[in-house]
């Protein structure tokens, strides 16, 4: 029988049992079951973690590994009665290597203080879409979320990492693997003969297969001269065969595409404006805008955008669209967004998509671009079949590698005080996650509900999952639950 | 340290080659260059594979680089001669699109090698019974069909007449005279047409032994050659006009190399000869031949048409490739449309693998219809009987077949009468 | 007869006493130790019995032909079948046989390597590429193809660029590689790397049939769609079971492959002039250029490099030696004896850094590309290396190869007939300068050797920046002179470097020495659970890390 006073006697300071701190580890933003966790820990290092992991072992406790201060999607809360693992004060930028464009970071380290850091070199990480600023940039890249700069050249951004393993070894990734190298370089992937390639493995594990206690990513040139475009369209199909003309043409940095909803959402949220602001705003938007960001290079940069603006008129002209500096005759509106397009949301401003009725839910999955109408069509069915607002919908579609393939996602809100309009989102949420998913969209981050309508379909690679979880946590005391696992 | 140190090879054939069956087979080195198209020369995936017996047979043991293998594991003695072992080396075409391929990278003649093996089949004992057959018909009637000598001129028609004292001497070969006959009127009414005193060898004309050579029949090749060679010495013609590419090499190359008797005579391929005559303004086009064909270029006619030497900047030699499309471009009403694999780099028409393996041959040619059916052309054109004849059989109708002779003919006016010498009535 | 018999027998004795000193060919089967005849028998009826008589083969020279790697120097050896599946139901059967019956499969693709050979008896080899070789599917729009193992790089490339695309570039095997293998098994390295990473960057969903026999769809290809546009997850990603450095098929066969394919301003079909061997590609001007620039010296070559990536121009990039430059320019042995030894005439151009550029956006943009990389160039001493006869010819026969498609990288081997790798590094550029400059310790290792080693050293190593500069991969071979007594000095140059890394502790040559012992253990453990029956091109991985080891305890015994 496991006393947890032994375990609290092992670990020490680090271990936390304050009734009111593990009941907000219980539940986030994402309407997942609450479930207290037995202990929260906090360690500060590397070896602290390693400590743990090899106690949680001995006495059989689940693990639950959780890096931001913030969670949406019900990855950190328990599914068994676990301890959870708050790797937040982990939060020490390791390295900067300006050279090879390579920072190292530890889990705690948020959006806002990587990008502000960076700054100062001229550098950015590739964050997803207006992150909330205390998010995990960790995170954000083992979960493999999407940048907002479809270039081929920036794909996968995530070098290598440093695991503790559900045993207690500490492992490296790529030729960070070699003590001698003492940790400073990476490479996304291992020299010979290292058949295979872990940074794989745990992206998208979701901290089942080990805690990952530092990250090497790519870090790029942070533009100092920029071009931002409003490209407006009244239908979807139009704007995804502009976006792939000029992805195709290698055109522009971010490049992205929000819907009127979205776009009146994260307007509102920025400028600080009321609900009735964003209820007109959101009338004479765009139904759809794709927003792109011309940059210049390291040198030259405005001759650099001055042939990608030509390039990109010239699209205008055949597909007959108009990029614009703003929309709806909003003053500074391209500042504005190029603002925040390479950090997080601002911390003094609610964060946009609680900014609406006070939570949502996103379904989000990979898609390529040509089937981002049918799937939109298929979501705007359900949400007649489940009265949920069609124009309530906030629609975000980020193209990956040049086009080749999207992140498409939709933004389902309502109050949460309301348990009847819970429910709805909740079952519409369910239903809709589900058509989707016949309909070929593939949801490569199976979160939460959707583990097991993903995994149910695709039963040789749950089987290969389950042999290589049984190799590296045959005790099963990482994260258990997540990923049916 | 000083700014270079240079280490040699110590074995000189490293950097000047030198032809020996235990180099070639040694130096191969895998590449795989021998099975596929030259990488800049692929157009599509359907017509991207360059060896018919590998195409047909799958194993690598039918590719170049299989019979390397095979060459070193024989010439190792890790292998020993079977019969089954000795079919798989004959179910080739010996096209020499891999001995291309291979050039393009190397300094080896693979091509070599496989005839070298088929010799050392051959020596050993090893006859597979239908090579057999016609290398006792070439012993016996000169030919390889098992015709006899007296029926080899029986094509010549009633109004083509040979000259006595004619220098050019008209080479049907054994193919164009027994199978494809048609090529051979067509020919010699061409060069009556434009008034050109030729003469034919009859029935004392044998075999040019390319057919013994390629099965590994040094000797009789060598024999056949030699007879032909002094006939024609004795014959006093300074030129030799053949219709078969395969005679053609049989004179110019493997004569040199391996008859004891030299030729006193200047050999051509007809193509070749056309040329000429267009040149020196004797052959004009006058009829419209409305036809869309592609050009099927023979392998003998094409890259084996040279003998090779290393650093050589082509394979085969290039007026071959560019004389027969310059030729047929001048015909009105013709148009020539490419297929994927041309010039040097052919895809064979199934060649000689015939005596043995018909299934082959016939798959091979129909591989090489289906491209020319691909440009959209209604007919295929080569400039060789053996070609042709393979592709007649694998065509069944579905795409006409000629001879480039043939074409010629039907852009040119009726012939000509001119004064009368003699009519070649056969033996 | 008889006096054939003795002609032959004079010539096949003459040609064993050549070979000798150059070859040690594979023995019969039969002679390996542990083999069966009575297991053979029950092999060849079970793989008859899926496969049919037709693709299964026993022959010895059918065998023979599968014996040899690039070199016919060591380890040659002859499976005991060769068998030609045309289906993924085919390759999943004979894996369930291998595992009842306990024999080895290894999956060949070009079998250019000398990974995927027989080790020993109850070997089959399966030849994927000879029924296995269509081009699935090429999705124009969305910038992606499913191949089979038969399909060659140049038959992707000649099929993309009817669409205006073009794949990752083939590696210096050429363009001749069987795509899946060449991937899976060697992570193809190419100048375009400097855009597009490596192979295994630009692998979307897969098919692979595991050594179990399960089938593994990974990526949206796992899904019941079935659609390969993208290669990660569900969850974690299961490409990286195989994708990492040389896999072999050791944990897995694939047998379809979505591959990336990337946007080409350029002809539909490639612009190639000229007769073999000579052949040319003249790239339209005004959307490719070729620099062939030269650096006072290799720090100011990386250094260069650097900016250059940092600047983000550029499409395909690579510093080459001028072995490599020679080696894959010149037309036959002879002019390269003469051009590379005797006048030397490639070393002038050392260090040599080759750029394309390519006008992926528009003629402006190739403009702006060329007056940046001029402009950088310029200020790191660089210069453009002065265009005469030879150069002229080389940027269209040669220097073009190394932007789009790879055909003549087998030259190199021609000049003694084998070469062989002795260090590899991956990292940032600057540890690949401090290894690969010609004053390395590592490279003053391999200068030691010649003669009897075939080169003109010193030089520096060749460089293949990737991903605008944020690493680089670097390889250096040398060239024996292929008889098995000069390719063991090449083996020696290679054990000296992998005893002295360990001695000074240094593990950028040879990278994987250093790789610890948590890595290898936790790749053994999955390899036994995926694979208990060992099965799957055994021995691999395990016997990299015995021949580490086995370097490792000598010193410590020494010590």
């Amino acid at each position: 029988m496991t006393s947890l006073s032994d375990v609290k006697k092992e670990l020490g300071d680090i271990v936390i049992d304050d009734p009111k701190i593990l009941e907000e580890y219980s539940k986030d933003y994402s309407l997942s079951q609450a479930r207290k966790p037995i202990f929260v820990l906090r360690p500060s290092n590397e070896d602290e973690v390693c400590k743990i992991i090899k106690t949680a072992n001995k006495y059989l406790i689940p693990i639950v590994p959780r890096s931001s201060r913030i969670g949406f999607y019900g990855a950190s809360i328990p599914s068994e009665s676990a301890m959870v693992l708050d790797l937040s004060l982990m939060d020490k930028i390791l390295d900067i290597d300006e050279k090879n464009r390579i920072a190292r970071i530890e889990p705690g380290v948020t959006w806002e203080k990587l990008q502000k850091e960076l700054e100062r070199y001229d550098l950015m990480a590739l964050n997803p879409l207006l992150p909330h600023p205390l998010k995990s940039a960790l995170t954000s890249h083992l979960e493999r979320e999407p940048h907002l700069i479809p270039r081929q050249e920036y794909k996968e951004p995530l070098y290598s990492v440093g695991v503790i393993l559900p045993t207690g070894e500490k492992l490296r990734t790529g030729i960070a693997d070699i003590p001698q190298y003492q940790e400073k370089f990476h490479t996304p992937h291992p020299p010979r003969p290292v058949t295979m390639n872990f940074r794989r493995l745990f992206q998208g594990a979701q901290g089942t297969l080990g805690v990952v206690t530092w990250a090497a990513i790519k870090i790029e040139y942070l533009p100092r001269v920029n071009r931002l475009y409003f490209i407006p369209f009244t239908n979807l199909q139009d704007a995804i065969e502009a976006t792939y003309k000029i992805l195709r043409k290698v055109i522009g940095n971010e490049c992205f595409i929000l819907n009127s909803f979205n776009m009146a959402l994260i307007i509102r949220s920025l400028m600080g404006k009321p609900i009735e602001y964003f209820e007109e705003l959101r009338k004479i938007l765009p139904a759809f805008t794709l927003i792109l960001c011309l940059s210049g290079g390291r040198r030259l940069p405005e001759e650099k955008i001055e042939y990608e603006e030509e390039a990109l008129m010239n699209i205008a002209a055949d597909l007959g669209f108009e990029p614009l500096p703003t929309l709806c005759g909003i003053s500074g509106l391209d500042k504005l967004f190029l603002s925040v397009l390479r950090k997080p949301w601002p911390p003094d401003k609610t964060y946009w998509k609680l900014n609406y009725k006070g939570l949502f839910k996103d379904i989000f999955f990979i898609t390529t671009l040509d089937r981002t109408p049918m799937y939109t069509t298929l979501m705007y069915e359900m949400a007649v079949k489940h009265k949920y607002p069609v124009e309530d919908i906030g629609i975000y579609i980020q193209p990956l590698e040049q086009g080749r393939a999207c992140h498409c996602e939709y933004g389902l809100h309502f109050n949460p005080d309301k348990p009847e309009e819970v429910e709805m989102v909740n079952n519409f949420f369910r239903k809709a996650s589900e058509i989707l998913i016949l309909n070929g969209a593939f949801f490569s981050r199976p979160y939460g509900e959707w583990s097991s309508m993903v995994f149910n379909r695709c039963a040789s690679y749950f089987m290969a999952l389950k042999k290589l979880k049984e190799v590296f946590d045959p005790n099963r005391i990482m994260n258990p639950g997540k990923l049916c696992l | 340290m000083s700014d270079f140190m240079v280490g040699l090879p110590t074995n000189s054939r490293w950097m000047e080659y030198r032809y020996s069956l235990p180099w070639v087979v040694q130096a191969c080195s895998r590449c795989t260059n021998c099975k596929h198209l030259h990488g800049w020369r692929v157009k599509s995936h359907r017509f991207s594979t360059i060896c018919p017996s590998l195409d047909y047979y799958l194993f690598d043991s039918h590719s170049c680089q299989g019979r390397m293998d095979i060459g070193l594991a024989l010439a190792s003695g890790k292998l020993k001669l079977t019969n089954r072992l000795v079919e798989s080396l004959y179910q080739c075409t010996l096209c020499g699109a891999c001995d291309v391929m291979c050039k393009t990278q190397n300094d080896m003649e693979p091509l070599k090698v496989l005839i070298e093996l088929r010799e050392i089949c051959v020596l050993a004992g090893f006859e597979l019974p239908e090579h057999k057959a016609f290398i006792d018909s070439i012993n016996k009637y000169g030919n390889p069909f098992g015709q006899p000598p007296e029926k080899r001129y029986i094509w010549m028609p009633k109004d083509v007449y040979q000259v006595q004292s004619a220098e050019i001497l008209y080479f049907a070969g054994c193919t164009t005279s027994y199978l494809r006959r048609e090529i051979a009127r067509a020919t010699v009414k061409i060069m009556q047409n434009v008034g050109i005193k030729f003469k034919v060898l009859g029935s004392n004309e044998f075999c040019c032994g390319k057919p013994a050579y390629k099965q590994g029949y040094i000797q009789i090749a060598k024999k056949m050659i030699e007879h032909n060679i002094k006939a024609i010495n004795n014959m006093g013609v300074k030129l030799v006009v053949t219709s078969c590419p395969g005679c053609y090499t049989s004179f110019s190359i493997f004569a040199d190399e391996y008859s004891k008797v030299k030729r006193k005579f200047e050999v051509l391929h007809f193509s070749q000869f056309v040329d000429q005559l267009m040149d020196e303004g004797k052959i004009t086009f006058e009829k419209n031949v409305e036809l869309k064909a592609t050009y099927h270029d023979p392998c003998e006619l094409g890259r084996l048409s040279k003998a090779w030497r290393p650093g050589d900047d082509i394979l085969g030699d290039p007026k071959n490739y560019e004389t027969p499309r310059k030729i047929l471009n001048r015909i009105p009403g013709l148009q020539l449309v490419e297929m994927e694999r041309i010039k040097e780099y052919s895809y064979c028409c199934g060649s000689d693998a015939g005596w043995a393996f018909p299934d082959f041959v016939l798959r091979t040619s129909i591989h090489r219809l289906e491209e020319a059916k691909s440009t959209g052309a209604e007919a295929i054109i080569t400039w060789c009987p053996t070609c042709a004849n393979n592709f007649l059989h694998a065509s069944r109708g579905q795409i006409k077949i000629y001879d480039a002779a043939q074409i010629i003919q039907m852009a040119m006016e009726e012939m000509k009468k001119y004064e009368q010498e003699f009519r070649f009535i056969g033996k | 007869m008889s006096k054939n018999s003795d002609l032959l027998e004079n010539r096949l004795k003459k040609y064993a006493e050549e070979l000798s000193s150059l070859s040690i060919p594979a023995e019969p089967v039969e002679s390996y130790e542990g083999y069966d005849q009575e297991k053979h028998e029950t092999i060849k009826r079970g793989l008859i019995s899926i496969l049919g008589e037709k693709y299964v083969s026993d022959d010895p020279w059918v065998t023979q032909a599968y014996s040899r790697d690039y070199s016919t120097i060591f380890n040659q050896m002859r499976p005991e079948f060769v068998v030609l599946p045309g289906s993924v139901e085919d390759v999943q059967a004979v894996v369930r046989l291998a595992n009842r019956l306990k024999f080895a499969v290894i999956p060949v693709g070009t079998s250019l390597s000398a990974t995927c050979k027989a080790k020993g008896p109850n070997t089959v080899i399966l030849d994927l590429a000879k029924r296995m070789n269509r081009i699935l599917l090429l999705d124009a729009k969305n910038m992606y193809a499913v191949v089979e193992p038969g399909v060659t790089y140049a038959q992707l490339h000649a099929e993309a660029i009817k669409v205006g695309l073009t794949h990752h570039g083939a590696p210096s095997s050429g363009s001749q590689s069987k795509v899946i293998a060449n991937v899976i098994g060697m992570a193809a390295v190419n100048a375009k790397g400097y855009r597009y990473g490596i192979g295994p960057d630009n692998i979307l969903g897969l098919e692979v049939v595991l050594p179990n026999g399960d089938i593994l769809w990974i990526g949206s290809a796992a899904m019941p769609e079935n659609r390969y546009f993208w290669g990660e997850g569900p969850g974690p990603d299961l490409r990286g079971l195989i994708t990492g450095k040389g896999s072999y098929g050791s944990m897995g066969i694939v047998t379809k492959m979505a591959y990336k394919l990337h946007p080409w301003p350029g002809p539909s079909t490639w612009p190639a002039e000229g007769c073999l061997p000579h052949i040319k590609t003249k790239l339209p001007h005004d959307l490719h250029r070729c620099y062939m620039f030269k650096f006072p010296s290799y720090r100011r070559l990386v250094d260069a490099l650097y900016e250059i990536g940092r600047c983000e121009v550029g499409y395909a990039i690579h510093s080459i030696t001028p072995h490599q430059a020679a080696g894959w320019y010149c037309r036959s042995n002879k002019q390269f004896f003469q051009l590379y030894f005797g006048e030397k005439y490639f070393h002038k151009w050392a260090p040599l850094l080759l750029v394309h550029i390519v006008a992926l956006t528009s003629r402006k943009q190739l403009e702006y590309e060329e007056k940046v990389l001029k402009q950088v160039v310029k200020e790191y001493g660089g210069e453009e290396i002065p265009r005469d006869d030879i150069v002229n010819d080389f940027i269209e026969t040669t220097a073009v190869e190394w932007g789009y498609a790879d055909v003549h990288g087998c030259r190199t081997m021609r000049y003694t007939g084998t070469y062989a790798p002795i260090m590899g590094t991956m990292g940032p550029l600057d540890l690949i300068y401090d290894v690969g400059r010609k004053d390395s310790w590592q490279l003053q290792v391999r200068d030691r050797y010649h003669p009897p080693l075939v080169d003109v050293v010193p030089y520096d190593a060749i460089i293949w920046p990737m991903e605008f500069c944020h690493w680089a991969n670097q390889e250096q071979s040398v060239f024996p002179e292929k008889a098995p007594e000069k390719f063991k000095v090449a083996m020696d140059v290679r054990s000296h470097i992998m005893r002295e890394s360990i001695k000074r502790n240094d593990p950028n040559a040879v990278q994987g020495m250093f790789i610890s012992e948590v890595t290898q253990n936790l790749i053994i453990r999955i390899k036994n659970a995926f694979d208990p029956s060992q099965i799957s091109n055994p021995p691999i991985p395990m016997d990299f890390f015995r021949e580490y080891s086995k370097f490792k305890k000598e010193l410590e015994d020494r010590n």
